[in-house]
């Protein structure tokens, strides 16, 4: 397990909302809004919005978090844009 | 199938997942696990119509 | 002192509950974003400098294993495949 799987969810939770830097293993990066981070995996799920309407989401794995490095705090309006991403109606999609 | 998560084998394992459920989650338990229920189901069933083979063949992470 | 000790003797659970709270909400949260990524074209970056795009499916519970459609492998298109989540780094799904 490496210290990113190792942190409890209240620490995981202090990233919600704000924009990282994820250092990948084998000289990956990423860089995004935090939406969640999965407890189970320790997965962690960015928002970045390439043009002003699309978004595009990506998962970095538990296991390949290297670093986590916070750039900016999200402002109200950010925190509001990013929890309109997956409305509460998309867990429908899971419904058989 | 080994690409499944296995739960150990108990008498009672849906009640024994719960409580376990309830550890993790407290009051959200019964929602959390309705929405995994619902996403195991998606996995499971379409692994079963698919029938898809692991890739690469090898892990590339040994 | 006597006082804070008489408070965690009183609720001892409290941490507990935060914890368990934190944990739920980023788990939810998690789960709706792979809701949201099924069906959706997705590109994985994997361990040793493999890239590929495929049509997101599902994971299993702890995402040990990725169900994907539509694989474009170097040697042509695959079905559906199961990637190893050891062997996947990250991978990106745009939102409309």
């Amino acid at each position: 397990m490496n210290e990113w799987q190792k942190k409890s969810p209240l620490e995981w939770e202090t990233y919600l909302n704000k924009l990282v830097k994820v250092a990948v293993i084998e000289k990956h990066e990423c860089e995004g809004w935090v939406l969640t981070v999965d407890p189970v995996s320790a997965s962690i799920v960015l928002a970045t919005f390439p043009e002003n309407e699309s978004v595009s989401i990506s998962v970095v794995l538990g296991h390949a978090v290297e670093e986590v490095e916070i750039l900016k705090e999200g402002d109200d309006e950010m925190e509001q844009r990013l929890s309109c991403i997956f409305a509460p109606e998309e867990s429908k999609a899971y419904s058989p | 199938r080994t690409g499944r998560s296995v739960q150990p084998p108990t008498e009672r394992p849906g009640e024994r997942r719960m409580a376990e459920m309830k550890r993790l989650y407290g009051a959200e338990a019964e929602k959390i696990q309705a929405m995994e229920a619902a996403m195991q189901l998606i996995f499971d069933r379409n692994c079963d119509k698919k029938q898809p083979k692991y890739w690469p063949i090898i892990p590339l992470k040994l | 002192r006597g006082r804070g000790f008489e408070s965690r003797r009183r609720h001892p659970a409290r941490g507990e509950a935060e914890a368990q709270r934190a944990r739920a909400r980023l788990r939810r949260r998690f789960l709706r974003a792979l809701a949201a990524a099924r069906g959706r074209p997705a590109r994985f970056w994997l361990r040793a400098g493999v890239r590929v795009d495929a049509t997101f499916g599902a994971a299993d519970r702890e995402a040990a294993a990725l169900l994907v459609e539509a694989l474009r492998t170097p040697l042509g298109l695959q079905e559906a495949a199961l990637l190893r989540g050891p062997d996947v780094l990250c991978f990106r799904f745009p939102l409309p």
